[in-house]
C-alpha cells in the first residue's frame, strides 16, 4: 500500500479556465436519437461542457488559469521552484508541454519542469508528487498545472464518448506551510490499461486504420480515437474506488463525518451517486460539476472545487474556517488515489471562460 | 427475495410498468435492455446483493431468468 503523510503544504490557490465555447448535449440531436440523448442525460448528468476551439489546447487552459492565478494572488515568479503539467493531450509529442509552459510563463532557470501522463487520477497524482518534491528543503513553491482537451481524442459519431467530455484547464498553487499536513493513498492497476486508451498514433502504433468503423449500436470510431469499454470502467469504480476509500479511512482511524465535503473525479452522474450511497456521503457534501461542463478528465477535481466555492448559494466562502476536504480520483491507467487535506475556499477563484490561444508570432 | 420482487426491482431499474415482466421473456424482448441497462444492473446487483458481474457475464444472459438467476 502506497500511503502516508505529507507534511507542511498547504493549497494556496486554485484557478480553472474552459474554453468560451458550450455545447449543451441535446443539441446532438441530429447525430443521435433523441431517446437515447435522452437516456444518456439521465445515466451521465452531462447536460453541457466546454470543447476547445481548433488549435486551442490544454496548456492554453492552464495557462490562463495559472497567470490569472498568480496574479491574483501576487507569486514572483521567480519563487517558482517546479512546474508539474499532468495531461493525457500535450501540446507537442516533444518536448514536454511543461518546458514549453515554463517558457510562456517566464519562469526562472533554477525551476524545474517536467510532464506527468495521467488523466482521471492525476489530480491526486500531481498532488502527491508536488508534496512529495516539497519534502526536499529545496523547494517551497509548486506550480501544478493540470488540464485535458480529450474532444481532440473523440469520434464524432461514437455515442458513448463523444457527449461525455468536456475541456478545461487549471492551475493550482502549493506551498510549504507550517502544520499543514497531507495524507495520501495511492494505487494502479495496469492490467487494465485497454479500459480506456487511444491506440494509435503514439510509438506503439504509429500508424493505424483512419476509417471509422461500426463496433456497436451508436458506435463508429478508428484507431486514433478514444476508445473505453464503459461497462468495464464501472466495474473497477464501483468496487475499487469505495475499497480504497474504506482502507483510507479505516487506516487513519478516521469515518467519513470528519469531512466537511468530497470532491470526487466527475466520471459519471450514476457511477458518483453509486459509489457516494455506498461509502455514505451526505448529498450535501459532495458537489457535483459534470452537469455543467461534462468529464473534464484530470481537471475534473479543481474545477469542482473552483465551481463550489464561487456558488452563489454558498455562504461557506465567507466562512472563515478552512473546509476539511477529501478528494478521490479515478479512471485511465487504471489508476486512482485519495488525498485528505485543508482547503481555504477564499484560495478558490472563479472559473474563467476564455478563447486565448498561444500564437508563434 | 421472492422473484416477484427480484421482477419488480428490474422493472424499475428499467423504468417499464409494473407486472411487464415475464420470467419466460426473451431479453431481446425487454423494452430498454441496452448498454445503460447493463450498467444499472451491475449496480443494482452490487448495492442489492453485494455481487460483482462483468459485462461479458451479462451479454451471455438470453432470458429474464437468467438475470433472475444472479440476483440472490
Amino acid at each position: 500500500m502506497t500511503a502516508g503523510t505529507l507534511k507542511n503544504i498547504s493549497i494556496a490557490g486554485v484557478c480553472c479556465a474552459v474554453p468560451d465555447n458550450p455545447k449543451q448535449t441535446l443539441d446532438y440531436r441530429d447525430v443521435f436519437e433523441e431517446d437515447s440523448i435522452t437516456k444518456f442525460i439521465k445515466m451521465t448528468g452531462v447536460n453541457q461542457r466546454f470543447i476547445a476551439k481548433p488549435g486551442q489546447t490544454s496548456s492554453d487552459l492552464c495557462y490562463t488559469a495559472a497567470e490569472a492565478l498568480l496574479r491574483r494572488f501576487g507569486w514572483d515568479k521567480s519563487t517558482i521552484d517546479a512546474l508539474i503539467f499532468v495531461s493525457q493531450t500535450p501540446d507537442y509529442r516533444l518536448p514536454a508541454t511543461a518546458c514549453f509552459l515554463h517558457g510562456r510563463l517566464g519562469l526562472d532557470q533554477n525551476c524545474i519542469a517536467f510532464d506527468v501522463n495521467l488523466g482521471c487520477s492525476g489530480y491526486i497524482y500531481g498532488l502527491h508528487i508536488a508534496g512529495s518534491l516539497m519534502q526536499n528543503d529545496s523547494i517551497d513553491r509548486v506550480l501544478l498545472l493540470c488540464g485535458d482537451t480529450i474532444n481532440t481524442y473523440l469520434s464524432p459519431v461514437d455515442k458513448s464518448s463523444t457527449m461525455l467530455f468536456g475541456d478545461a484547464g487549471s492551475a493550482t498553487m502549493l506551498e510549504k506551510t507550517e502544520g499543514q499536513d497531507m495524507y495520501f493513498m495511492l494505487k494502479t492497476k495496469g492490467a487494465g490499461y485497454k479500459s480506456i486508451i487511444v491506440p494509435s498514433g503514439a510509438c506503439r502504433s504509429i500508424t493505424g486504420e483512419y476509417e471509422r468503423k461500426k463496433i456497436d449500436e451508436g458506435i463508429i470510431r478508428n484507431d486514433f480515437d478514444l476508445a473505453m469499454d464503459g461497462t468495464e470502467v464501472f466495474n473497477f469504480t464501483i468496487s475499487d474506488v469505495p475499497n480504497a476509500i474504506c482502507e483510507f479511512l479505516s487506516s487513519r482511524n478516521e469515518s467519513v463525518e470528519l469531512y466537511n465535503r468530497f470532491f470526487f473525479h466527475q466520471a459519471n452522474q450514476f457511477m458518483l451517486n453509486h459509489i457516494a450511497k455506498k461509502v455514505k456521503i451526505p448529498k450535501e457534501n459532495f458537489p457535483i460539476s459534470i452537469d455543467r461542463y461534462g468529464n473534464t478528465s484530470v481537471a475534473s477535481i479543481p474545477l469542482t472545487i473552483s465551481d463550489f466555492y464561487n456558488s452563489n448559494e454558498q455562504s461557506i466562502i465567507n466562512n472563515q474556517k478552512p473546509d476539511r476536504v477529501m478528494l478521490v480520483g479515478f479512471g485511465v491507467g487504471l489508476s486512482w488515489g485519495v488525498i485528505s487535506l485543508d482547503i481555504d475556499p477564499k484560495v478558490c477563484l472563479p472559473v474563467i471562460r476564455t478563447n486565448e490561444c498561444y500564437s508563434e508570432s | 427475495m421472492t422473484n416477484k420482487e427480484k421482477l419488480g426491482l428490474l422493472e424499475e431499474m428499467l423504468d417499464i410498468e409494473e407486472n411487464s415482466l415475464k420470467e419466460d421473456m426473451d431479453l431481446e424482448d425487454v423494452e430498454n435492455w441496452d448498454s445503460m441497462a447493463v450498467i444499472s444492473f451491475i449496480s443494482l446487483l452490487d448495492e442489492k446483493f453485494g455481487k460483482q458481474i462483468t459485462a461479458s457475464q451479462i451479454k451471455a444472459f438470453k432470458n429474464i431468468s437468467d438475470v433472475l438467476e444472479v440476483m440472490e
